[in-house]
């Protein structure tokens, strides 16, 4: 059975939750500030441990804490040398000194021998334009499932057409570190809406801003980087000019740039407002943890799953269908 | 001209100086405008291609100038100060790229006697006489022979090797006779070649080039760049940075910024510095606060160097102010243009978020309303080698970097450059001199 529900219900959309537009090239993030549900939630990068691989498409996750749970980041994966590196398609709760086996995993790098080991922890998180596959894919234990996808996504960017994630994050991670610097995490951010050209593609929930800290590199430059990257080449850098009265002086280009960015933030304000109109139809295969639900939900132009603590949701991964990004990307 | 216009094309990169086989004249696409600077100013011409930032590819252009060029206007003070640039020249240039231009002013019938004397100076002086003979013999021939005269030449070279004649008379700008008088025989394929063949010119090239690194900039990077090996200030402030806020420490500061400060040339006149400390410059691991340090140790020795000094902070806060918030250029260059100052320059890592492109915006605007205010960028690196491909938030504005203390000098004369008042211009031309007499002295040694 499918349950109805509106977007609205699933965050909350005043305007006083939302920091001021940062922008990079087509790629602009909103802060988004919510509660911070304290330590109970594990963040990703020091609450939550790869342990192994027990043959290709079977990661074993643990949670080294005595206490508390780890919501497994939708969509993590990791990048080791001398491995096949391996991402999940899910995500999932993790309690403290539990390890849970993911038996849907899939591989991203095809043709490449070797084992994940414990020893290091980098991750990242998947490119925007896979997501819909890889979640669409949950639950199929195939660990090759995603190849194809990886490989038009290569062929997309020029590069080889191999099922290779590598040659995308490694390959152009120089470029994609930069994002990092281009867009910065606010204190006490839990969360961010990020739009192409204006329009949203991507809505990110963390229970705190510890855990959105630890997430936020991995989710900027590998996902919606990788994403941005893309609309750039689509698009190319938007060339347009302030307008402005020459002789007006200093005062008169500082009042057109004011104007220019409060068209911004309307811009802005309009996708979000678009936004909060969808309608989502979330899944009844709900994953539950004490009092914490896990759920996939789906409208026409995004999906995701979401994490709620009663009907308050501490934790959101939604982002937009193929076909919705690849309309934003074209402007 | 303007010093501002000089120095920016100056220290603007161009194609290569071109000389085909059978051209009559090199192609140098901006021929017109050094001829223009030439004739505007000979000696700030010809000292400015010592500045700081200046383009080897514009150092060429300004050598083939001055040696193409009549002197015959000059007094003798300027001509002295115009042959020891050319001789400087002549030496820090590729000596590959110093025979072409040599052969540039063959072609266009350039025979002025400083030119002869020029070349004829770099060749019987230059270390490594016998190397560049074996090596490019046609061109040194042709060398020779263009600034003796044909006949001139061949019969000096006969004169070397005829027992019989009285020894030639020898040119009086050679220091050993004896080397000349062992390879122009074989330049002029009357000879066999010199026996011993003398260091590598292209390997004494490089040495030299090693040998002056250090001079106007800092030395060459070490292999690996940390927080402590790129100047004193930053060091310190790192350490303050790093939650060390003791006595010891800022006095520490307060004495490495004088020391530094002291080095530097006055301006008299507001400079108005937009500091970039937001979050981004914060960096992180090993380079934790590295950026920042950087870009703060260079604001306060710049606000020693001038009358008057206004920063305007982007993000941070405190003092030194600790990296926060976010990145708006912007508005901070319009805030420091309205304090109406003579120069404003940009202190930054060279990442704008908010709301990216807002600065090349107002930087077009700028130049659209004809604002007369010079606006520089300066960039502050970890590395001498990281990469700004990314990190020019707005691309058309002038702009200089720097990673280590030792480059506040240059940034500093390369923001004296744009500005155009007599006193900056009598301050820089000061400056100039001084590099001339360094140039000289370390080439000496």
């Amino acid at each position: 059975m499918m349950i109805a529900k509106n977007c609205q219900e699933l965050m909350d959309f005043s305007p006083q939750r939302f920091g001021e537009p940062q922008q990079t090239g087509p790629l602009t993030m909103v802060p988004y500030y919510g509660l911070d549900r304290g330590s109970r939630y594990t963040p990703p990068l020091s609450g939550l441990k790869l342990s192994k691989v027990k043959g290709y498409g079977n990661v074993e996750m643990k949670n080294p804490h005595g206490e508390g749970v780890a919501i497994v980041p939708l969509h993590i994966g990791y990048i080791q040398d001398g491995a096949q590196n391996h991402c999940l398609c899910r995500s999932a709760f993790i309690g403290g000194k539990q390890e849970i086996m993911f038996r849907d995993a899939c591989c991203v790098q095809q043709s490449i021998g070797g084992y994940l080991k414990e020893k290091e922890q980098w991750f990242f998180i998947l490119p925007l334009q896979l997501r819909e596959k890889a979640l669409r894919l949950r639950g199929v234990e195939e660990y090759g499932k995603l190849w194809p996808a990886i490989t038009e996504l290569n062929q997309q960017f020029g590069l080889k057409t191999k099922g290779h994630l590598d040659y995308l994050l490694c390959g152009e991670r120089p470029r994609l570190n930069q994002y990092r610097n281009q867009i910065e995490v606010m204190p006490g951010q839990t969360g961010a809406l990020f739009l192409i050209n204006g329009h949203v593609v991507g809505l990110e929930l963390t229970p705190t801003p510890e855990y959105f800290k630890e997430l936020w590199s991995a989710l900027l430059c590998f996902c919606y980087g990788v994403a941005a990257m893309q609309a750039t080449l689509k698009k190319g850098l938007d060339e347009s000019k302030i307008e402005f009265e020459a002789s007006a002086g200093l005062a008169g280009l500082r009042t057109a740039l004011l104007a220019r960015r409060a068209e911004l933030q309307e811009t802005v304000a309009t996708a979000v407002q678009e936004f909060s109109r969808q309608q989502f139809q979330q899944d009844d295969k709900q994953e539950q943890y004490v009092d914490l639900a896990m759920a996939t939900v789906e409208s026409a132009s995004f999906m995701g799953q979401v994490v709620f603590d009663g009907s308050d949701i501490v934790y959101a991964s939604i982002f937009a269908k193929q076909a919705a990004y690849h309309a934003a990307a074209r402007g | 001209m303007s010093q501002k216009t000089l120095y920016g094309h100056l220290t603007s990169e161009q194609p290569p100086l071109v000389l085909g086989r059978k051209a009559v004249a090199p192609v140098m696409g901006d021929i017109d405008f050094h001829e223009q600077a030439f004739a505007g100013d000979p000696v700030g011409y010809a000292l400015a291609a010592l500045g700081p930032s200046v383009k080897p590819v514009q150092q060429e252009r300004v050598l083939y100038v001055l040696l193409k060029s009549s002197w015959a206007a000059l007094v003798d003070e300027h001509r002295q100060v115009l042959e020891r640039v050319v001789r400087v020249l002549a030496r820090i240039i590729h000596p590959d790229r110093v025979l072409l231009i040599f052969l540039a002013l063959r072609r266009v019938r350039a025979n002025h006697k400083h030119a002869s004397r020029a070349m004829l100076e770099f060749l019987a002086n230059h270390p490594c006489l016998e190397d560049l003979a074996l090596r490019r013999r046609q061109v040194v021939r042709e060398v020779f022979e263009h600034a003796l005269g044909v006949n001139t030449a061949r019969g000096w070279v006969k004169s070397m090797i005829d027992e019989k004649q009285a020894p030639a008379s020898l040119p009086r700008f050679r220091h050993d006779p004896e080397r000349v008088r062992a390879v122009a025989p074989y330049v002029f394929k009357l000879h066999n070649p010199p026996s011993a063949p003398g260091q590598n010119y292209l390997r004494e090239h490089t040495a030299l080039h090693k040998k002056l690194s250090g001079l106007f900039e800092a030395a060459s990077q070490p292999k690996t760049v940390t927080a402590m090996n790129r100047g004193r200030i930053s060091a310190t402030l790192v350490q303050i940075y790093r939650g060390g806020e003791n006595r010891e420490l800022l006095d520490a500061l307060d004495q490495a910024v004088r020391e530094e400060a002291a080095k530097l040339p006055f301006f008299q006149g507001r400079l108005a510095l937009v500091l970039d400390a937001s979050e981004s410059t914060r960096g992180y691991g090993e380079r934790e606060y590295c950026n920042v340090a950087q870009s703060v140790a260079l604001t306060k020795v710049l606000e020693r160097c001038c009358t008057e000094c206004k920063v305007f902070m982007v993000g941070g806060n405190g003092d030194p102010p600790r990296p926060e918030g976010m990145t708006d250029m912007a508005t901070a260059l319009l805030d420091a243009l309205e304090w109406s100052p003579d120069l404003a320059a940009i202190v930054t890592d060279g990442y704008e978020n908010r709301l990216s492109g807002d600065l090349a915006q107002v930087v077009r605007g700028l130049r659209e309303m004809g604002q007369p205010t010079p606006v520089c960028f300066c960039h502050s690196k970890f590395t001498a080698k990281d990469s700004l491909e990314l990190r020019r938030p707005a691309p058309d504005m002038p702009e200089t970097e720097f990673w280590h203390q030792a480059d506040f000098k240059n940034v500093f004369l390369y923001l004296l450059g744009q500005v155009d008042t007599d006193l900056v211009k009598q301050s820089m031309a000061g400056q100039m001199q001084e590099h001339l007499r360094a140039y000289e002295q370390r080439i000496q040694t």
